[in-house]
């Protein structure tokens, strides 16, 4: 038996489906082999614009899945923490293996990017030697590391948005309500 | 949409049949005596159930005596497995049953090992049928009883079972089969097949619920797990459930009155729905395609789509299957009836069985098939593994 919510959210998953090119990218199947998941991160400026997944699994997982990508969307990768308990209270069911199933899958999408990072920059950084770039002593490297801080120095107003959307998620008001969740997207290519 | 529900789950347990209401309701109404007591109250319903003993004693061949009354399927197999072990315990402690049994078979086996039994696991083909090679090496001077299903309740697969009691009997060993889903589908006669404790319960063949049955030969010894009371002989105490009695005996005669018709019916129904599957819905695997099975029990593999995910969509639209593991309510568990028979615990999850009934018209499959095909669709779009695994076989056909 599946209650109500869970069983709302399985008949219409939000962010079901596949994204080309995605920044981050990682799929698993649980410990015993009864379940697959995919995540995909659409991620620029150190930020979440969208994030979808793929699942063969049962709908407990679907669920969860569909509730913590509504979550994530417009959260900073540097910021982005998943609550197993805010995940389980929002579905009202307790599950907690399938919970930490799909929010370990969800981190290594994120290494996933992250690692993909690195490994732009190191290649940018044998390029630039290779073209011997007169700016030496400003490593590519650092540039990168604390490309999060600038933004967060420069542009104060873009904080307080996304400091606001992790203090009060409003997943669950687009969970329960059929309203479709709020773009970030749209409001982040104005300010960029 | 329509919202009339469609019953595909007659495996689990099947609707109790009108004929057998109207038999059963004067019982609960009028003889509420004890069977076990010395007045007219008891009289009477001790008679009623005497008459139901005798009528299904002789649908399977058997002699009165030796049907004995449990409160269901699961009970009647703990009781036969323990029970005659216990007994024979003198001769030894070696028992042969196959992979694929049911759960209270299992589950009773795993309580003999803790006991000093050993227990040996056949394993089976990639159809279900047990490797008579294999029994025979199984087979020590210590073993007093083998076990095994007449009829598995996920794959359907119908075992040789005369063959099995064959090779017992050649050793001296006691042949005990759960024949619960194919009790009523054939004809069982236990002195021809060389049954010495046959399973059967009343719920799979239109019966009540809470009532099984246990076939034990004269020959066989068996000892009591439900102590007290001298109901059954002294064998199996509790008052017996006189009502539940006298409908299982109705829809054991029911059942064998219209077992032709019934069984062209299920045949065509079954054959229908598999070519419509298969048609309709690409990607689809029919496990254990033998002639040699039940033929209204259908297990489907979807490619890519989680069983539990596709009965939750069907669900939702009125039509009840089960998953490939029918047993348990646990969302994580892999039949191991399918891991037996050779399918990835990923693959078996995208299992869903399907058991046709009597009632069960053309109709409703087309409607039945209509929505698994949208189902799979909507699920096949999300999946993960869907692109990945039919690329893979391509691949491996190449």
């Amino acid at each position: 038996m599946y209650s109500n919510i869970v069983l709302n959210v399985f008949k219409n998953p939000k962010n079901a489906g596949r994204m080309k090119k995605p920044e981050g990218v990682a799929d698993c199947y649980n410990e015993d082999r009864t379940a697959h998941v995919e995540f995909f991160l659409r991620i620029e400026n150190g930020i979440i614009i969208d994030c979808k997944f793929r699942a063969q699994a049962n709908p407990y997982i679907i669920a969860i899945c569909s509730t913590m990508t509504n979550m994530v969307k417009g959260k900073m990768v540097s910021m982005t923490f998943l609550d197993p308990y805010t995940i389980k209270s929002t579905l009202g069911d307790e599950m907690d293996i399938d919970i930490m199933f799909c929010i370990d899958c969800f981190k290594l999408a994120l290494q996933d990017y992250k690692e993909k990072l690195e490994k732009e920059v190191k290649d940018r950084k044998k390029t630039n030697k290779q073209a011997e770039i007169e700016s030496q002593d400003e490593s590519f490297e650092n540039e990168v590391d604390d490309m999060f801080e600038e933004e967060i120095q420069q542009s104060p107003s873009q904080i307080e948005t996304t400091s606001t959307i992790i203090s009060e998620p409003d997943f669950t008001e687009s969970v329960s309500d059929e309203d479709d969740d709020f773009d970030f997207s749209d409001f982040f290519d104005e300010e960029f | 949409m329509s919202k009339e529900k469609i019953y595909l789950d007659n495996a689990s347990t099947t609707n109790i049949s009108a004929e057998v209401l109207n038999a059963m309701l004067p019982v609960l109404t009028n003889n509420f005596g004890n069977s076990a007591s010395n007045h007219s109250f008891g009289y009477e319903s001790a008679k009623l159930v005497d008459s139901a003993r005798a009528l299904i004693a002789e649908a399977i061949n058997a002699k009165t005596n030796e049907v004995y009354f449990t409160s269901s399927g699961s009970e009647a197999n703990s009781w036969a497995l323990v029970g005659i072990a216990n007994a024979n315990r003198n001769k030894g402690n070696h028992i042969i049953v196959s992979k694929i049994e049911h759960s209270s078979v299992l589950e009773s086996c795993k309580f003999l090992e803790k006991e000093g039994f050993e227990i040996t696991y056949l394993n089976v083909d990639s159809h279900g049928f047990i490797n008579f090679a294999e029994l025979l090496r199984a087979i020590k001077s210590r073993t007093i009883l083998i076990s095994i299903m007449s009829a598995n309740n996920e794959i359907g697969t119908i075992q040789n079972i005369k063959a099995i009691s064959q090779t017992a009997h050649e050793k001296g060993i006691i042949f005990h089969t759960d024949a619960v889903q194919l009790f009523g589908h054939m004809n069982l006669d236990v002195e021809d097949l060389g049954i010495d404790a046959m399973t059967m319960s009343a719920h799979k063949i239109y019966g009540p619920k809470g009532v099984g049955a246990l076939y034990v030969s004269n020959k066989v010894n068996i000892e009591p797990i439900v102590f007290g009371g001298i109901q059954e002989e002294g064998k199996r105490g509790g008052t017996t459930n006189t009502a539940g009695v006298v409908g299982f005996a109705k829809a054991v005669e029911i059942a064998f009155r219209d077992m032709k018709t019934n069984n062209h019916k299920l045949r065509n129904l079954s054959e229908y729905f598999v070519s419509k599957l298969t048609q309709t819905i690409e990607n689809v695997k029919i496990n254990a395609k033998t002639h040699q099975k039940l033929p209204h029990i259908i297990s489907a593999n979807f490619v890519g789509v989680d069983g539990e995910s596709l009965l939750t969509k069907l669900d939702l639209n009125g039509i009840a299957v089960s998953t490939g593991c029918p047993n348990t309510k646990d969302v994580m568990a892999v039949s191991h009836v399918l891991q037996a028979i050779g399918i990835e615990p990923d693959d078996a999850k995208c299992t869903i069985r399907f058991s046709l009934g009597k009632n069960n018209s053309y109709d409703e499959i087309d409607k039945t098939i209509a929505i698994i095909a949208q189902s799979v669709e909507e699920l096949r779009a999300i999946s993960s593994t869907y692109g990945m695994k039919t690329r893979k076989r391509k691949g491996e056909e190449r």
